[in-house]
C-alpha cells in the first residue's frame, strides 16, 4: 500500500503540471482543471491495480483524464438548456433572408489580410469567448477532427444534436471576428 | 429548393458528415445564386483551414502549472482517499 501510495504521490510530483494543462486547454477554466486532476488522481487510485508496471503512467494517467473531461461534457450537454433553443430561433434569422441583388450589402474590407499575429490573437480571443460547450466541440471537432460519431457518442448526444451546436459556434464565431474588425478570412 | 436557412445548415453539416448527391446538388444549385450563401461556405472552409494551421500552438497554457497549494489539496485528498479506503480494509480483514 505504501508503495502505491508513493508511487502516486511520485506520479503527481512528475505529471500533475502536464495533466492540469491539458485539462485547462480543454476547459478553459483553472478551477474547473483543477478538479479534474484531483478526480483523476483519486481515479488512478482506485484503479491501480489496472495499471501495469513498466506501461507508461503518464499516458495511463492521460487516458483517466480525458475520460473525466468527457464526463464532465457528457454532464453539461444532457442538462436541458431552455436559452439554448430561444438562441437558435432567434440567430437562424441573422444571415437569411433576402437574397442580395446586384452588389448586395458587402462591406468592403480592405484589410481582409490581417497580420497573421492579429488574427492568431483574434482567434484565440473568439473561441475563448465561446459557451463551453461550443468550444470543446471546437477543439474536439475542428482543430482534432475527432470523428463525428465518436465525440457524439461520447458526449451523449444526437447527430442531429451535435450538428445544431457545430453551426451555432460557427455562426458565433464569424460575428466574433466581425465584432473585431475581421470580415473574411484569408 | 433550398432556402439560406436550410443552405447554411447544410454547409456546416457538410463539414461534419457526408453529403448525399441530392444535398450536393440542392447546395450547389443555391450557391451559384447566392452571394451570402457563398460568403458562408469561404468562410466555414477557411475557419477550418485556420484552426487546424493555428490551433495546435495556439490554445497551449503553456506556462500553467499546479500551484503548491492545489498540489498539497490534492495530495491530501489522495491521503484521506487511501486512508479511509485502508481502514475499510483493516475492518474487513480476517482476524
Amino acid at each position: 500500500m505504501e508503495d502505491e501510495s508513493q508511487m502516486l504521490e511520485q506520479w503527481l510530483e512528475e505529471h500533475g503540471d502536464f495533466l492540469f494543462r491539458h485539462a485547462l486547454r480543454k476547459v478553459n477554466d483553472p478551477s474547473v482543471a483543477e478538479d479534474l486532476v484531483q478526480i483523476t488522481f483519486l481515479s488512478a487510485w482506485e484503479s491501480m491495480s489496472k495499471f501495469k508496471t513498466g506501461n507508461s503512467a503518464k499516458n495511463w494517467l492521460m487516458g483517466i483524464l480525458r475520460h473525466k473531461i468527457m464526463d464532465y461534457f457528457r454532464r453539461l450537454y444532457s442538462k436541458k438548456n431552455h436559452e439554448e433553443f430561444g438562441e437558435e430561433v432567434l440567430s437562424s434569422e441573422d444571415d437569411h433572408g433576402a437574397k442580395m441583388p446586384g452588389a448586395g450589402n458587402q462591406i468592403q474590407d480592405p484589410m481582409a489580410t490581417m497580420e497573421s499575429g492579429e488574427l492568431r490573437k483574434t482567434l484565440k480571443r473568439c473561441v475563448n469567448a465561446l459557451p463551453e460547450k461550443l468550444r470543446f466541440l471546437y477543439l474536439e471537432r475542428e482543430m482534432e477532427g475527432n470523428p463525428t460519431g465518436d465525440l457524439c457518442e461520447q458526449l451523449g448526444i444526437t447527430d442531429n444534436h451535435f450538428h445544431v451546436l457545430m453551426h451555432r459556434m460557427r455562426r458565433q464565431l464569424r460575428d466574433c471576428f466581425k465584432k473585431h474588425g475581421i470580415e473574411t478570412l484569408s | 429548393m433550398l432556402n439560406c436557412e436550410e443552405t447554411g445548415r447544410l454547409l456546416s453539416q457538410g463539414m461534419d458528415r457526408h453529403l448525399q448527391f441530392w444535398e450536393k446538388a440542392g447546395l450547389r444549385i443555391h450557391l451559384k445564386m447566392c452571394r451570402k450563401c457563398s460568403q458562408f461556405r469561404n468562410y466555414i472552409l477557411k475557419l477550418k483551414e485556420l484552426t487546424q494551421r493555428e490551433g495546435p500552438t495556439l490554445f497551449e497554457p503553456e506556462e500553467e502549472k499546479l500551484s503548491d497549494e492545489v498540489h498539497s489539496r490534492i495530495l491530501d485528498a489522495v491521503h484521506k482517499h487511501i486512508s479511509s479506503g485502508e481502514a475499510e480494509n483493516h475492518s474487513q480483514k480476517p482476524t
